[in-house]
């Protein structure tokens, strides 16, 4: 009898799976013809105000645009169809995007109490279409509290939007918070943001370096990589930064990176002593160290070098060798007594390199 | 009396034997259950999230070495190189292994990229065969190396591989694969959004019947061969459903060698691939599980199903049989060698729930199939057995498995915006049948066998037969 109430249980699993597989294959349908058709409308109606209004559009119009775009559905529609006329008139639709920015923020309150997932598209149809600047108070709030609790793609696509407002000092309050709420927000995704900012860059950048003081190891390197690409920073801090052997590693690290790309006289000596290290847990920095010296030509560093083709580390051995013929230097004259000497492996590189960089240019 | 007795004992066997199958069987129903629910669901919320932009736009340029180990794979070596070309990401370079091919692998690959011989030294940290030689050219701006080195094995090949390459992650694929355009970036991703992943795996799909170019999809239907087309319900039953599952506790025991990312300086520390194992990518994950719990590492093996590889099935039964003998050798030394791991609360939910079920429901499961079918004949023979009541239970059991099969197969249609003709349909509801009852019934046998004349230490390549990739 049990083993019957068994069978009668896997025909019941079986038959609600069945079911499940219908029902879903034949609600995505409808959903998909549903979506089409509100799409076209919504079509309809931006084509039309754009036409008749596209710098006023009328607060009828609004109303129903905001009810429309209080749904998930109802936001794709606009952003599938904002995406076409930005191409067919593009002057028109900035008209009609400013136009309508109080329904991007009578949205925030909408979707102020909706789940991550809505928040997050939200967040992005506001970096892609809302034009008002400086932006309002009040989605600059919603922005910046959707980086304080949310997913990490509500976090990415709220970090975007404020990169979009183009306000350096809104930028700089947004990493800080970023940095400073708990779970984990990769430093690459925080640069490659930064380097998205749309306002002035340089000005971000100055005001990214005056508070280096008050991030995280994890978002100084990131802010750092961001000054080394726009060559921009505090020299003396960062050069603090490079020398400070208690320093973080991975912010020496991108203050090695800093210095490879701005070139500081002062940096030179540390940069070789870094370099010769034999340290087995700094072999990252020694090797970074290594590539950096490229930009510091000069008999010192041409001797560190070649020194650092000896290092039992491969990665510095093949950074070293990457940085003497960087400096232009010969391997049959400059380089000789490497190359007579008695250690196998710095030859092995030096020729390594020498005929990739020939092949490489052949 | 002695017959009475006899009758008896046999009785009260059988009763135990039926205890023990109800409980077993239970058992693997439900994991079925909850592996296709949990990976269904899985996969429509992915859907609905990445439908809705919740996913990593930006590229963060994580560099990575694509490894392609390969063995007289002349076929279709340069096809694989040229598709991985096409995949849209920012900084990787192409690491091609030819593990002592007979054929002229090597050669074809130098030829159509141009490559030239190059003294290049080797950082060995991980052991392999030696180098005979090492070529080096680019293609745009992917830097592509091929190393010819003695024939060690496939985990040697991988080895040599992760020695030459430059960068801090490395991706191994099969060299008869195709990379979908996107799958470097979705690989990555869990990288992202985690600060302790060491491995991800991607889903590997079947290329039969499908039409590639650029590495998009232009075209997707069922292969029209049975076996292939059988194979492709059974990858989303038995590997989606189920990875996605073990992905929700950390307890993957399997990255797929068809494709799948590491970190590299995890991997040289855990000692690299096993060239003693065929099944050197369990073995591999299952040791990354150990040495990071052992070292008190706080590490993820992630389970990226956006991640897309396409990757030849075996298209004869003969084939097929080949594969899933080596598939269950490898899985016999990994789970031999790491017996440790057994229901030992130190490795967690890995050791307790992923360990045993690859144990019991895997490695065992044909002997307790063949135990199943004797006590059957035991029980037909005492006269125990009500037919009609047996074969309604088979067949319950055959339609709830091709039910399973059918909801993780359309859950992956659907969730991948997939169009399938009617004729494919219908074909699935039958092959999902055929499938449960007869190829399942096969590979029990295969698996049952693959033991048989087994030698340790065995380090032989997969040798299926290779056609072109249909990828433009």
């Amino acid at each position: 009898m049990q083993v019957e109430w068994l069978i009668f249980f896997y025909i019941g699993v079986s038959v609600a799976m069945a079911l499940f597989d219908l029902a879903f294959a034949a609600f995505e349908s409808t959903r998909d013809r549903s979506f089409k058709r509100r799409t076209q409308r919504m079509a309809v109606m931006l084509g039309e105000e754009i036409e008749r209004n596209a710098e006023f559009p009328t607060p009828e119009h609004k109303k129903v645009l905001l009810r429309r775009m209080k749904r998930l559905a109802g936001m794709e529609s606009f952003d599938l169809t904002m995406e076409k006329f930005i191409v067919l008139d593009s002057s028109k639709a900035e008209r009609y995007l400013l136009g309508i920015s109080d329904v991007f923020e009578g949205l925030a309150t909408a979707y102020s109490q909706r789940k991550p997932l809505n928040q997050a598209y939200y967040a992005y149809v506001v970096k892609r279409w809302y034009r008002l600047r400086p932006a309002s108070p009040h989605i600059v709030h919603e922005m910046l509290r959707y980086m304080e609790e949310g997913t990490v793609f509500l976090r990415q696509n709220a970090l975007e939007a404020v990169a979009s407002f183009g306000d350096a000092s809104l930028m700089v309050r947004a990493v800080r918070i970023l940095d400073e709420q708990g779970s984990f927000h990769h430093p690459k995704l925080i640069t490659e943001t930064i380097l998205s900012f749309s306002g002035e860059r340089d000005a971000l950048a100055d005001e990214l370096a005056a508070c280096l003081d008050g991030f995280s190891p994890a978002a100084q390197a990131a802010i750092i990589n961001f000054l080394r690409m726009r060559h921009r920073g505090n020299g003396e801090w960062l050069f603090g930064a490079l020398c400070d052997a208690g320093c973080d590693q991975e912010v020496r690290l991108s203050c090695v990176r800093y210095f490879m790309t701005n070139p500081l006289e002062a940096a030179a000596a540390p940069l070789r002593e870094m370099a010769g290290s034999r340290n087995p847990g700094e072999w990252e920095l020694a090797s970074v160290a290594a590539s950096a010296l490229a930009s510091y030509p000069g008999p010192e560093t041409v001797a560190v070098l070649k020194g650092m083709l000896s290092s039992p580390i491969w990665y510095v051995r093949f950074n070293a060798a990457k940085s003497l013929y960087s400096l232009g230097l010969s391997i049959d004259d400059d380089l000789a007594d490497v190359m007579a000497g008695n250690d196998r492996y710095a030859k092995e590189m030096l020729l390594y390199r020498w005929r990739l960089e020939e092949g490489e240019v052949a | 009396m002695t017959t009475i007795t006899a009758a008896a004992v046999v009785q009260a066997f059988l009763g135990f034997v039926a205890v023990f199958f109800v409980i077993y069987l239970i058992g693997y129903s439900t994991f079925l259950f909850f592996s296709v629910t949990v990976g269904s669901s899985f996969l429509y919320r992915r859907k609905r999230e990445t439908h809705y932009k919740n996913q990593i736009m930006t590229d963060c340029y994580v560099p990575v070495t694509i490894i392609v180990p390969a063995y007289n794979e002349s076929v279709t070596v340069v096809s694989s190189v040229s598709s991985l070309l096409k995949v849209e990401y920012s900084l990787y370079e192409i690491v091609v292994v030819d593990d002592g091919s007979t054929d002229d692998t090597a050669q074809q690959v130098i030829d159509a990229f141009d490559l030239h011989e190059i003294e290049r030294p080797i950082r060995r940290q991980l052991p392999c065969n030696p180098a005979k030689s090492i070529w080096s050219g680019s293609a745009g701006n992917v830097p592509i190396t091929l190393v010819r080195k003695e024939n060690g094995g496939k985990a040697d090949a991988l080895n040599m591989g992760i020695n030459v390459s430059r960068y801090p992650y490395f991706v191994g694929i099969d060299a008869d694969s195709v990379l979908q355009y996107d799958s470097l970036h979705e690989i990555v991703t869990p990288v992202i959004e985690h600060d302790n992943v060491v491995a991800v795996g991607g889903l590997v799909r079947l290329s039969n019947g499908v039409e590639l170019k650029d590495g998009r999809l232009t075209s997707y239907s069922l292969p029209k061969q049975v076996i292939p087309a059988m194979q492709v319900l059974e990858y989303d039953r038995s590997f989606l459903s189920a990875r996605i599952l073990f992905d929700q506790f950390n307890g993957n025991l399997i990255i797929s060698g068809a494709f799948g990312l590491f970190r590299k300086d995890v991997v040289i520390a855990a000692g690299g691939y096993d060239r003693d194992t065929v099944g050197e990518d369990m073995e591999l994950v299952t040791k990354l599980h150990v040495f990071c719990r052992t070292s008190g590492r706080d590490y993820l093996i992630k389970y990226a199903p956006e991640a897309i590889c396409w990757s030849q099935a075996p298209a004869t039964l003969r084939d097929l049989v080949k594969q899933r003998r080596r598939w269950h050798r490898g899985l016999f030394e990994c789970m031999t060698k790491h017996w440790r791991v057994f229901a030992n609360l130190r490795y967690g939910l890995v050791g307790v729930l992923s360990y045993s079920y690859f144990l019991i429901y895997e490695l065992l499961s044909p002997f307790i199939e063949l135990f199943g079918l004797l006590s059957m004949a035991v029980a037909v023979a005492f006269n125990f057995v009500n037919v009609p009541y047996m074969i309604l239970f088979f067949a319950i059991y055959a339609a709830y498995g091709a039910i399973m099969s059918l909801t993780a197969f359309f859950s992956r249609v659907q969730t991948r915006d997939l169009h399938l003709s009617k004729l494919d349909v219908v074909r699935a509801l039958f092959l999902s049948l055929f499938e449960v009852t007869v190829l399942r019934f096969v590979m029990a046998v295969t698996r049952m066998l693959a033991l048989v004349g087994y030698r340790k230490k065995e380090r032989r390549w997969d040798k299926i037969t290779r056609t072109r990739i249909n990828a433009e």
